[in-house]
């Protein structure tokens, strides 16, 4: 402790303390995403000093696992904003330079169809998973996943607006427009349309937080970007496919950070709980991939099943009973 | 601005509009009342939500990029130990008090954006959140980052993360007001409160009046970190007003108490951040122009002119807010240096060239504090240097239940303290707008106990250093003394009589 008058500024020179507070018990250097993520929302575990409908709604809805718990999850990519536009702009600029060496000769009639039938509306299910996304983020356990789930909606913000740009190149803004109807009608989008309806209104976090980030992005993602552009590219539309390939390494990212999370939270015994979730949401996310991708090949279905076994098995949970063995 | 994007980029709209008619739920449960907002409208009643600069992810990240790696040479360039040592100590506790207040507020920002960017009622609105819950990630770890080299030559520094995690007063004051403004506020309130009137009205105080400060004063690196938070808020504030624009089209009333309930409280947090740093922090031969005349350039022009063109009128109390310019900052500075042991950055006395640019400044008010700081240089030459408690108050005092700030609305001779009997319970306000604010909803503000009652109700110790210590997270390394010792050449202080210390 430093004398009253120690220092030429009126305070101590050094102070034996070497990082933030909470960090103190690490006895070690801080990382620079440690410091910049730990320990960023202040209100769990306190009383909030206003009360309002949100606050009750957060309190109601809140994660089952206890804050102190979540904050030990660590971003596997260790993401902060400054690592993140550094990464994306990257990205993008590779993709830009994917649209410029894209000369769009004529478009065959199977590729306007495929681009009319599932590219254009696929802006709406993105757009859906933005929303899923910035929910989970806005009652996320701990600032480090609050953190990852802002990027991801941001990612999928990315996901829309690579696919509206080349989808008006190709097809022109007004048959893009016109796909609202082919998501709102079309009969191959609507299990998918159900699923994500129906977990927009999903509000429970650990639940709504697991059907995304479990069971329905690691399947549909799946679709939407590799399944889509290898059938895209066997048509001859090469550069969508680079397109999806980039986009596919946002939601590799997804899926690794938030096994992590949920290895982190739920213990090897307290995973009955994420497990039922899994169960519950499965078979409907499992009947909106078949039914959309029907475009695809049915090895490709069974492989995806089979590595989405492999993801979910890694966190010792199983694939629905037996379903995906089935597909 | 920087990137919107040109209007050949016809896609982008197609990019952002993108609400559909759900068929397997129902909207009211996709969008429920409770944490949207009110006014609860169909979903096409936002449709003509629209943003004047639109920016692509693509352009985001680039240009997002290209800021970070500016600010990252300009933190290797200037953001040295030595850099910070340089800076008149004054100063350097207006940065701690700037440190403190900021980041995990900026946080609580992107958990308000990101409920924005799912309960948001438009596409656009949702993906413009989207990316105002980045720029607020960004504002929060830039100072994290930046402080952190600090805290190993000065804890009060660790305030940077510690602050909204204390129960030390002004950070029961921060969380009121942030919880509301920010952390558990519905998405239509947000826009209003925190994009309309907090961003797009007040920031310009921070961001162009203390930047200019600051590079006066010589900090070149606190400089370029508010002009590079700036030009984030340009964008996302823009949120604001396309919200506004229908909730005045579809309730006007609840758009007027809005506008006057925010401005007030903005009113009051920016009085205390940027009115210390401008009037008291910044050394007096750096200052470019008075709180006061800064707000005045900077808020009220643009301000007034805002809300009138939405048809609006100015908030009813706008007589008590011209005058608390004159007074409200000088008040609570007044009180925070004489209770600065309850807070984690040091403050000066203002000497005579301070008081007198602060008379021809302040020609209304200031002749009613100089009273105040002739006592505090009284008390000082009584007392020897670094001996703060010679020169510190030590009788308990009153905290508004609205704001919870101390009760300093009013002038030294009137204070304008008022109370209020609601459910069987005295409630007491520094000020009519803060007892009108609860009054309008007090099931928000009732239940909340103020320092004192938390003393009187044995949740925190009556003792005041065992308050500080154990209740407040301060202790005597960190919490505020007078930043100079007391030791102010201007001071008449006199000799010791020898004769007196024999007896």
């Amino acid at each position: 402790m430093a004398k009253p008058c120690a220092g030429v500024w009126g305070r101590s020179m050094a102070t034996g303390q070497k990082t933030y507070w909470h960090l103190l018990s690490q006895r070690r250097a801080p990382s620079d995403y440690e410091v910049v993520t730990s320990r960023l929302l202040y209100y769990p575990g306190k009383e909030p000093e206003v009360h309002t409908p949100v606050g009750a709604w957060m309190g109601k809805h809140r994660s089952t696992i206890p804050p102190e718990t979540w904050e030990r999850f660590n971003d596997p990519r260790q993401t902060t904003y400054r690592s993140y536009t550094e990464l994306q702009s990257r990205l993008e600029a590779h993709i830009d330079e994917v649209i410029r060496a894209d000369v769009c000769g004529p478009v065959s009639r199977d590729t306007l169809a495929l681009l009319k039938a599932y590219v254009a509306p696929l802006r709406y299910p993105c757009h859906g998973l933005m929303m899923l996304a910035a929910y989970a983020g806005h009652l996320a356990p701990s600032g480090k996943v609050a953190i990852c789930l802002a990027f991801q909606a941001t990612d999928e913000l990315r996901r829309i607006d690579r696919i509206t740009q080349h989808a008006v190149k190709r097809l022109g803004a007004d048959a893009v427009r016109a796909s609202r109807l082919h998501w709102q009608e079309a009969k191959e989008w609507q299990p998918l349309r159900k699923v994500i309806e129906r977990l927009l209104v999903t509000y429970t976090w650990d639940e709504s937080f697991i059907a995304l980030n479990l069971v329905l992005k690691p399947l549909i993602d799946r679709v939407f970007c590799d399944r889509l552009g290898s059938t895209l590219d066997a048509c001859g539309d090469g550069t969508f496919q680079q397109i999806f390939r980039s986009l596919a390494d946002d939601t590799r990212w997804h899926r690794e950070w938030s096994a992590a999370a949920v290895g982190t939270a739920f213990g090897p015994g307290e995973t009955d709980a994420v497990q039922s979730v899994v169960d519950r949401w499965l078979p409907s996310v499992q009947h909106a991939v078949e039914v959309l991708a029907a475009f695809a090949s049915n090895d490709a279905a069974a492989s995806d099943m089979s590595e989405y076994a492999v993801f979910i098995e890694g966190m010792g949970l199983n694939a629905g009973k037996g379903n995906a063995s089935k597909t | 601005m920087e990137s919107q994007h040109a209007s050949g980029e016809s896609w982008l709209s197609l990019a952002r509009k993108l609400d559909w008619d759900f068929s397997y739920v129902d909207e009211r449960d996709v969008f429920p009342a409770e944490i949207c907002g009110k006014p609860w409208l169909d979903g096409n009643a936002w449709r003509s939500w629209d943003e004047p600069y639109k920016t692509s992810y693509s352009s985001y990240v680039a240009t997002q990029h290209e800021k970070e790696q500016s600010l990252k040479t300009v933190d290797h360039v200037l953001g040295r130990l030595r850099d910070f040592q340089s800076l008149d100590v004054a100063w350097l506790n207006g940065l701690k008090l700037h440190a403190a207040a900021l980041p995990l507020a900026e946080f609580a920002a992107t958990i308000g954006n990101l409920r924005a960017a799912r309960f948001g009622r438009d596409g656009a609105w949702r993906a413009a959140a989207a990316l105002g819950a980045l720029d607020e990630c960004r504002h929060a770890q830039i100072p994290l980052r930046m402080m952190h080299k600090l805290v190993r030559w000065d804890r009060q520094f660790d305030w940077t993360h510690k602050f909204y995690h204390t129960n030390c007063w002004v950070a029961i004051a921060a969380r009121r007001l942030f919880d509301e403004l920010l952390l558990f506020s519905d998405p239509i309130e947000f826009a209003v409160a925190t994009n309309f009137v907090f961003e797009t009205g007040f920031t310009n105080l921070q961001f162009i009046g203390l930047a200019s400060i600051a590079e006066e004063s010589g900090d070149r690196l606190f400089e370029q970190m508010t002009m590079s938070i700036q030009t984030d808020e340009a964008r996302h504030a823009q949120i604001g007003l396309p919200v506004l624009e229908t909730v005045i089209k579809h309730d006007p009333e609840y758009a007027q108490y809005l506008i006057d309930k925010w401005f007030w409280r903005s009113w009051v947090v920016f009085a205390i951040l940027t009115g210390f740093t401008m009037d008291y922090l910044t050394p007096v031969e750096k200052r470019k122009a008075s709180f006061k005349e800064f707000v005045q350039e900077w808020v009220l022009d643009q301000f007034l002119t805002s809300i009138e063109n939405l048809g609006l009128k100015k908030p009813w109390y706008w007589d008590t807010f011209l005058q608390s310019l004159d007074y409200y900052h000088h008040m609570v500075y007044a009180s925070a240096y004489t209770y600065r042991a309850t807070v984690w950055f040091d403050l000066v006395v203002p000497g005579p060239g301070e008081l007198h640019w602060l008379a021809e400044k302040y020609p209304n008010s200031w002749k009613s504090f100089e009273p105040v700081w002739n006592r505090i240089h009284e008390q000082w030459e009584h007392c020897d240097p670094g001996v703060d408690f010679g020169v510190h108050g030590t009788s308990i005092v009153g905290f508004c239940n609205m704001c919870q700030i101390v009760l300093c609305q009013g002038t030294p001779e009137h204070n304008t303290a008022c109370t209020l009997d609601h459910k069987g319970q005295r409630y007491i306000f520094c000020s009519e707008p803060c007892k009108w604010i609860f009054e309008r909803e007090p099931d928000r503000y009732a239940g909340h106990k103020d320092l004192v009652k938390r003393v009187l109700a044995g949740e925190a110790p009556a003792n005041l250093v065992q308050l500080l210590r154990t209740y407040c997270s301060l202790d005597f390394d960190s919490w505020g003394k007078d930043a100079r010792k007391g030791e102010y050449p201007w001071l008449r202080r006199q000799p010791k009589d020898p004769r007196k210390e024999e007896g």
